[in-house]
């Protein structure tokens, strides 16, 4: 018989569904839930089958994707590092990642390159990767010397800074073509993805939230610690090196399609765990991989509320939904979180 | 005499130690099955060392290691988790686990790649929960135990692994008298009855001497030494610690 968790698993997914439709309604031009179902299958106007096809569902799945691979990220850097404080965007494994596609996009000018289309996406995001992992190994080198949370966290911020300021000077050279995509790209944005973009996009991003669940088994035991994972028959080093990937590639591929996306990482797992009442991660991988689509969504729904087709930027949102769980972390000792 | 009768743990001209440095060297030993045998050292002598050298997560620097005449070194990891089980002294933070959920974990070496505990592993999980008292407790989630009571719940994980040899670090550190007493005393019942070698360090020598069988002695700068306990049970410890 099924469990009290496995029913709040299916209304996420049950919310998963409403917020994806609400997403396709929702925008600068208004079209009616019966519209979006028929523009969908590409039975309704010329200009709503473009509006939905084109541009909301690219959106839409963007949206699921990287709350998909934002919440995987948090998971698993809270695990490895023991730390509820831990996340992709406080650590400054997002700002790795701009760094390498500021490196990627602005660079590109300085050396005349005109790369365009899939190529062009594949170099963003092979730069983005390699930004995330060199930031996930100097962090771990880091926590192995640091051992209170707060230290880390510090140390993340820190780190964080030091790669802006290299950013800043990228940016001060760049041309100025350059560097206002770039700067458009900073904000954070999922409304730029087409479906080629999603070629590159929902491999990975679907094929690293399987690998996670194949070690979630694992991660449960890695939080008594090295030692005890180690005797309970754990290669420590192999899961390790297989997280840092995982959280790397995840990090790198979501930064460098929908920029710099802050808070998600953080918040979505900790709710995941104020839901569910549990750190196993046979449940919570699960809840964060419906909860963080659910939540960007939500975040994206909200960007498009104003009226006269003004978007808010995302961050905007991610940050005042995320920020305040962090804030709650900090000032309340919560039994739930480990 | 079956398999289970012949379990043996021999250390021969072991050296440990960690990060190149050598904390102690030249332990020859040869623990049984069915006994418990205490471990006995000065602070800093090396005994957690030699205790996490023992159960894998420490590499030795020198010596042999060999359970049942096989060199440590030749079992996988998987293998020798259930092998060798430990305890430590180090306390970790694990809000949102039950105590069911932490014993659990003792039969990660034995369930599929997704954790599916068997109707087999929940006896087992409810047997070391019960063993250790604890039956009352396993609802509860882990940061609202005490120190001693996440030490018994460390130990039913431990049982859970169902090994041949257990190692346990200052188990009663935490504990009050009672809860020594009925620990010490179920250590001895299991290493009988399951035919187990427990190797236990304390420095509670008075309660150690009062229900292990053998004591192994650490010293610095000296070969380390083994005795039935009713050799040293009624001496000074000052002395056989010198």
């Amino acid at each position: 018989m099924p469990n009290k968790k496995t029913y709040l698993l299916i209304f996420l997914l049950i919310c998963l569904c409403a917020f994806f439709f609400l997403d396709l309604i929702f925008g600068s031009v208004s079209i009616p839930f019966k519209n979006v179902w028929h523009a969908l299958t590409g039975h309704d106007s010329e200009t709503n089958n473009q509006i939905i096809q084109n541009i909301r569902l690219p959106k839409a799945i963007t949206a699921v994707l990287s709350g998909m691979a934002l919440s995987v990220c948090g998971i698993l850097m809270q695990t490895l590092f023991r730390n509820p404080l831990a996340g992709p965007y406080v650590l400054g494994v997002n700002s790795g990642a701009s760094l390498g596609v500021a490196f990627a996009m602005l660079s590109a000018s300085f050396y005349g390159l005109k790369i365009s289309g899939f190529f062009a996406d594949l170099r963003i995001v092979t730069a983005a990767v390699i930004g995330a992992l060199t930031v996930m190994f100097l962090v771990m080198t880091v926590a192995k010397k640091i051992k209170n949370n707060t230290g880390l966290l510090l140390a993340g911020i820190m780190l964080g800074q030091m790669i802006s300021s290299f950013q800043s000077l990228l940016e001060y050279f760049a041309d100025p073509e350059s560097l206002k995509s770039f700067v458009v790209w900073n904000m954070a944005s999922i409304s730029n993805t087409t479906f080629s973009d999603l070629i590159l996009l929902a491999p990975l991003v679907c094929a690293l939230c399987l690998l996670s669940l194949l070690i979630m088994k694992k991660l449960d035991v890695l939080l008594l610690g090295d030692d005890y994972a180690t005797s309970l028959g754990v290669n420590v080093k192999q899961l390790r090196l297989t997280i840092i990937i995982i959280t790397g590639i995840l990090s790198g591929v979501t930064t460098a399609f929908c920029g710099p996306v802050a808070f998600i990482g953080i918040a979505i797992p900790h709710l995941s765990r104020l839901l569910l009442k549990t750190s196993l991660h046979k449940y919570i991988i699960p809840a964060s991989l419906l909860m963080g689509p659910c939540i960007m969504l939500l975040c994206d729904i909200i960007c498009q509320l104003p009226p006269n087709g003004v978007l808010l930027p995302l961050n905007v949102i991610t940050s005042v939904i995320g920020a305040p769980v962090v804030l709650y972390l900090l000032l309340k000792n919560n039994k739930v979180i480990s | 005499m079956s398999l289970a009768d012949n379990i043996q743990l021999q250390l021969t001209n072991l050296v440990i130690g960690y990060g190149g440095r050598i904390v102690l060297d030249n332990i020859n030993v040869t623990l049984k099955g069915g006994t418990v045998t205490g471990l006995i050292a000065n602070n800093g002598t090396g005994k957690s060392t030699l205790l996490k050298t023992l159960g894998g997560n420490l590499d030795p620097v020198g010596g042999k290691i060999e359970l049942n005449g096989r060199d440590s070194s030749s079992f996988s990891h998987a293998e020798f988790a259930k092998k060798v089980a430990i305890v430590l002294t180090e306390k970790p933070q694990l809000g949102g686990f039950k105590v069911w959920d932490l014993v659990a974990l003792g039969r990660f070496p034995y369930t599929n790649m997704f954790g599916h505990l068997s109707a087999e592993d929940k006896r087992i999980i409810e047997q070391s929960i019960q063993a250790c008292g604890i039956s009352e407790l396993s609802e509860k989630n882990c940061l609202e135990l005490s120190d001693g009571e996440f030490q018994k719940a460390m130990i039913a994980r431990a049982l859970a692994q169902q090994t041949d040899v257990l190692l346990l670090d200052e188990p009663t550190a935490f504990l009050d008298y009672s809860s020594k007493r009925n620990l010490f005393t179920l250590l001895r019942s299991i290493a009988e009855k399951e035919n187990k070698i427990i190797l236990v360090s304390s420095h509670d020598i008075e309660a150690l001497l009062k229900y292990v069988h053998h004591v192994f002695i650490l010293k610095k700068l000296k070969a380390s030494t083994f005795h039935p306990v009713e050799e040293v049970k009624d001496k000074d410890p000052e002395h056989f610690l010198m």
